[in-house]
C-alpha cells in the first residue's frame, strides 16, 4: 500500500493487530468462551520522515492502543512494525530500550506525567540517567539547558529549580516535550498532548511543537479525537473506527472531501462558532454510539450506524482500503454511489 | 410566571485560603429571562464553575459569599436558611449537571437505585409511583426503561450523561445549570446530547445556564453569551453580537474566538493569547486583562473599566470599547 517509491519511510506498520483477553471470573469460566477485545484489528500505514501523521478516532477506536504498540509498551498479537526499514516487532530488551530512545512519547496529562517531588532539572535529567547518556555533570547541564531553550522555556536557568506545581499546564507540556528532546529522538508519539490545556494556550503549544519539529527534523505521530487541531497540525490523517483505518489521506483532502460516511459524520458533528444555530436541531447522519470492540459487527464494521447501509455491507467481507488517487484511501464499498 | 427567572446582582464570592482571599467572583451582575439559555465562557480559573455552584447556594469550601444578591424568581436566596433552600430552591427550582458527573455515579448501585435515592429524598411517594416517574424521565432522555437495573459500568459515556440529565430534571426545576455537560464525550455523542438538551428545554419550558470553555459549542446553544475573565464579566451580548459579522467588542473575546480552531476553514497559523490568567489573590491593577491585551493603553493599567452597555443589550468592560 501507499507509494513504495518513497524510500524515506521512518515507520511502517503492517497489518498490526492487538487483541486483549478480558479477565474472567471463576464462575464465568464455566460459561461460553470468552470474547476477545479486538482493540486494533489489522491496520497498516506508513509515516514518512519529517511528517506529522494524525491518528483520529473516538474513544474505543483503538488509537491509543496503536500508540502504545508503536511505542512498544505492549506487544502486538500479530503484524509487524518496521522502524527505518528494520523489523522491531520482536526485538530484545536492550534493543527495545534503544528504540524507545529514538521514539519518544508525550503523554496527555501534564499534571500526572511528572513526579511532583522532582525539580524540572531532575525531570529532565532522569532520561539521561536511564539511558546512561553521559555521566559528565557539565554535559548534562548543557543538554538540559539546550532542550529547555528548544521548547522556549527561557531563561532555562529560571525553570530548572522549579517544581512542576509551580508551572502552568502549558509550561508543563513544554517540559514534557523537553524531556523527550533531551534524548535526541527521531520520532515523537503525542497522545492528545493539548486536550487538557486551556483553549487560549493550546495553539501556543501546537506552535511550539511544530517549530521543534521543523527545527530538529522530527517526525510526529499525533493521536487525537479533535479534527480541528488535526487539520491545522498534521500533514496526513488516518481515521480509525473500531480498530480499523476507514480513511486515510492528506489532512485537507480528508476534511474538505471526506469519502467515508463515518468521516463525514465526524466532520458534521464538529461545532462551528457562527450565528443562527441556537434553534436548530442538528441533523446527524449517524445515530447511536460506537459498538464494543469485543462485539464487532460482521462485514463492514460501520454498517450498524451507517445511513447508506445495504445488505451487502453486512454480508460480504470487510472492505479493504481503496485508492482514490493522490494518496487518499477509504474503506467504503458504496463510495461511488454516495458521493 | 415572572419574566426574569434569575437575577444576579453584584455577587462576590471569595475562597479564603491561607495565602489570602481568592476573588473568584468579584462583583458580577447579570440576569436570565425565562426560557433563555445563557452561556458562561472563559478559561479555567475564570470563575465559571464557582458561578454554577454559587447559584445553587452551595459554594465549595472554603468559598464564602462576600456580598450581592441572587434572586430566583424575584426572591433573594442568599439570606435564606439552609432548610428553606433544600425545600424550595436547590434541585426544586434550580438544578445542576456537574462537570464530570457521569463519572460520579456510584459503581455498586444500579441506575434505578441511585435515581430513586434522589427522588425519595425530595418527594414522599410510594415505590411503584417513583419507579414509573423514573422510567418516564429515562424515556425523555432517550434511554430504555430497563436501564434502571443496570450498573454504571454497563453504560457508555453518552448513556451515563443522559442518566445524569434525567436525574437533574425529574424534580421539575425551572433553571438548569449545565457545567461542561459534553466535555468528556466524543464529538458525535456531544452533538446528540446537545440536540437532546435543546428538545428537553422546549418540552419542559426550561432556562439554561450553559458553562463551557468551548466558544464554538456555545455558539450552537446559547441565546446570550457571558464571557468571564479573572472573576469578572468581560463581555455579555447576544449570540449575534458575539459571533456575528461585526465581531465581539472586548479584546479578550476577540482573542479567545481567534484561538478557537475552526475545522471548516484552512488556517496557516492559529492564534493564541500569550501569558496565563492572573492570580486572583492579588489581581493586576487596572483592567485585569491588561497584561495580556493587544490593545492595552495607559488608562487600562491604572483604572479598572466598569461593565457598561455599549449598544442595547451588549455589555463590555473595556476602555477601548467606550471610546
Amino acid at each position: 500500500m501507499s507509494n513504495g517509491i518513497d524510500g524515506d519511510v521512518i515507520l511502517r506498520v503492517d497489518d498490526l493487530k492487538k487483541h486483549f483477553t478480558p479477565h474472567q471470573g471463576f464462575l464465568q469460566s464455566f460459561g461460553k468462551t470468552r470474547k476477545l477485545v479486538r482493540a486494533v484489528d489489522g491496520i497498516s500505514f506508513e509515516i514518512r520522515r519529517g511528517e506529522i501523521f494524525g491518528l483520529i478516532g473516538e474513544s474505543g477506536s483503538g488509537k491509543t492502543t496503536t500508540g502504545k504498540l508503536v511505542m512498544k509498551l505492549i506487544d502486538p498479537t500479530s503484524g509487524r512494525i518496521l522502524f527505518n526499514g528494520r523489523d522491531v516487532t520482536s526485538i530484545g530488551r536492550q534493543e527495545a530500550k534503544e528504540y524507545r530512545r529514538q521514539v519518544q512519547m508525550i503523554f496527555q496529562d501534564p499534571y500526572a506525567s511528572m513526579n511532583p517531588r522532582f525539580k524540572i532539572r531532575d525531570v529532565l535529567e532522569e532520561p539521561l540517567e536511564i539511558h546512561r547518556i553521559t555521566a559528565d555533570r557539565k554535559e548534562r547541564e548543557t543538554r538540559i539547558i539546550r532542550s529547555l531553550t528548544e521548547v522556549k522555556l527561557t531563561p532555562p536557568e529560571d525553570f530548572m529549580g522549579r517544581f512542576p506545581h509551580m508551572l502552568s499546564g502549558g509550561q508543563r507540556q513544554r517540559v514534557a516535550t523537553a524531556r523527550t528532546l533531551i534524548l535526541n529522538p527521531a520520532m515523537l508519539v503525542a497522545d492528545e498532548p493539548v486536550s487538557m490545556i486551556d483553549l487560549s494556550t493550546r495553539a501556543e503549544i501546537l506552535h511550539m511543537m511544530k517549530d521543534v519539529q521543523r527545527d530538529l527534523g522530527l517526525t510526529y505521530l499525533y493521536i487525537t479525537h479533535d479534527l480541528s487541531t488535526a487539520r491545522y497540525f498534521t500533514d496526513r490523517i488516518a481515521v480509525m473506527y473500531l480498530g480499523r483505518i476507514v480513511e486515510m489521506g492528506k489532512a485537507d483532502d480528508i476534511i474538505d472531501r471526506p469519502a467515508h460516511p463515518y468521516t463525514r459524520a465526524l466532520i458534521e458533528a464538529v461545532p462551528e462558532p457562527s450565528t443562527g444555530q441556537v434553534d436548530v436541531i442538528k441533523e446527524l447522519p449517524i445515530s447511536g454510539e460506537i459498538p464494543s470492540p469485543s462485539n464487532i459487527p460482521p462485514g463492514c464494521r460501520f454498517h450498524t450506524r451507517c445511513p447508506y447501509m445495504k445488505p451487502e455491507c453486512k454480508e460480504e467481507a470487510e472492505p479493504e482500503l481503496m485508492d482514490l488517487g493522490g494518496g487518499h484511501y477509504h474503506a467504503c464499498r458504496r463510495w461511488k454511489e454516495i458521493s | 410566571m415572572s419574566e426574569t427567572i434569575l437575577q444576579v446582582k453584584n455577587l462576590k464570592l471569595y475562597y479564603h485560603t491561607s495565602k489570602g482571599a481568592v476573588k473568584a467572583l468579584d462583583d458580577v451582575s447579570f440576569d436570565l429571562k425565562t426560557g433563555e439559555t445563557l452561556g458562561l465562557v472563559g478559561e479555567s480559573g475564570c470563575g465559571k464553575t464557582t458561578m454554577g455552584t454559587g447559584l445553587l447556594r452551595m459554594p465549595s469550601p472554603p468559598g464564602r459569599y462576600e456580598g450581592g444578591q441572587i434572586l430566583v424568581e424575584g426572591r433573594d436566596i442568599l439570606p435564606l436558611p439552609e432548610r428553606e433552600i433544600r425545600k424550595d430552591i436547590r434541585w426544586e427550582k434550580v438544578s445542576m449537571v456537574f462537570q464530570g458527573a457521569m463519572n460520579c455515579l456510584t459503581p455498586v448501585y444500579t441506575i434505578g437505585k441511585q435515581m430513586m435515592e434522589t427522588l425519595q429524598e425530595h418527594r414522599s411517594m410510594d415505590k411503584a409511583e417513583a419507579q414509573d416517574l423514573i422510567k418516564e424521565y429515562l424515556g425523555y432522555v432517550g434511554l430504555p426503561a430497563d436501564v434502571t437495573s443496570r450498573y454504571p459500568h454497563e453504560l457508555s459515556g453518552g448513556m451515563k450523561q443522559r442518566v445524569v440529565i434525567a436525574t437533574a430534571l425529574f424534580l421539575k426545576p425551572r433553571l438548569v445549570i449545565l457545567d461542561e455537560p459534553t466535555t468528556a464525550l466524543d464529538v458525535i455523542v456531544q452533538a446528540q446530547i446537545i440536540n437532546l438538551l435543546k428538545k428537553l428545554k422546549k418540552t419542559f419550558d426550561l432556562s439554561f445556564i450553559f458553562i463551557t470553555h468551548d466558544l464554538a459549542l456555545e455558539a450552537e446553544v446559547s441565546d446570550r453569551i457571558c464571557v468571564m475573565y479573572a472573576g469578572k464579566i468581560a463581555e455579555l451580548g447576544t449570540n449575534e453580537q458575539i459571533y456575528g459579522r461585526s465581531g465581539p467588542a472586548h479584546p479578550y473575546t476577540e482573542r479567545l474566538l481567534a484561538a478557537t480552531p475552526r475545522l471548516r476553514r484552512k488556517v496557516e497559523s492559529l492564534s493564541f493569547i500569550p501569558g496565563t490568567p492572573p492570580d486572583l489573590i492579588t489581581p493586576p491593577e487596572g483592567c485585569r486583562f491588561h497584561p495580556r491585551c493587544h490593545k492595552v493603553y495607559d488608562r487600562c493599567r491604572v483604572e479598572e473599566p466598569p461593565v457598561r452597555e455599549i449598544e442595547p443589550g451588549h455589555l463590555a468592560a473595556c476602555w477601548r470599547c467606550f471610546e
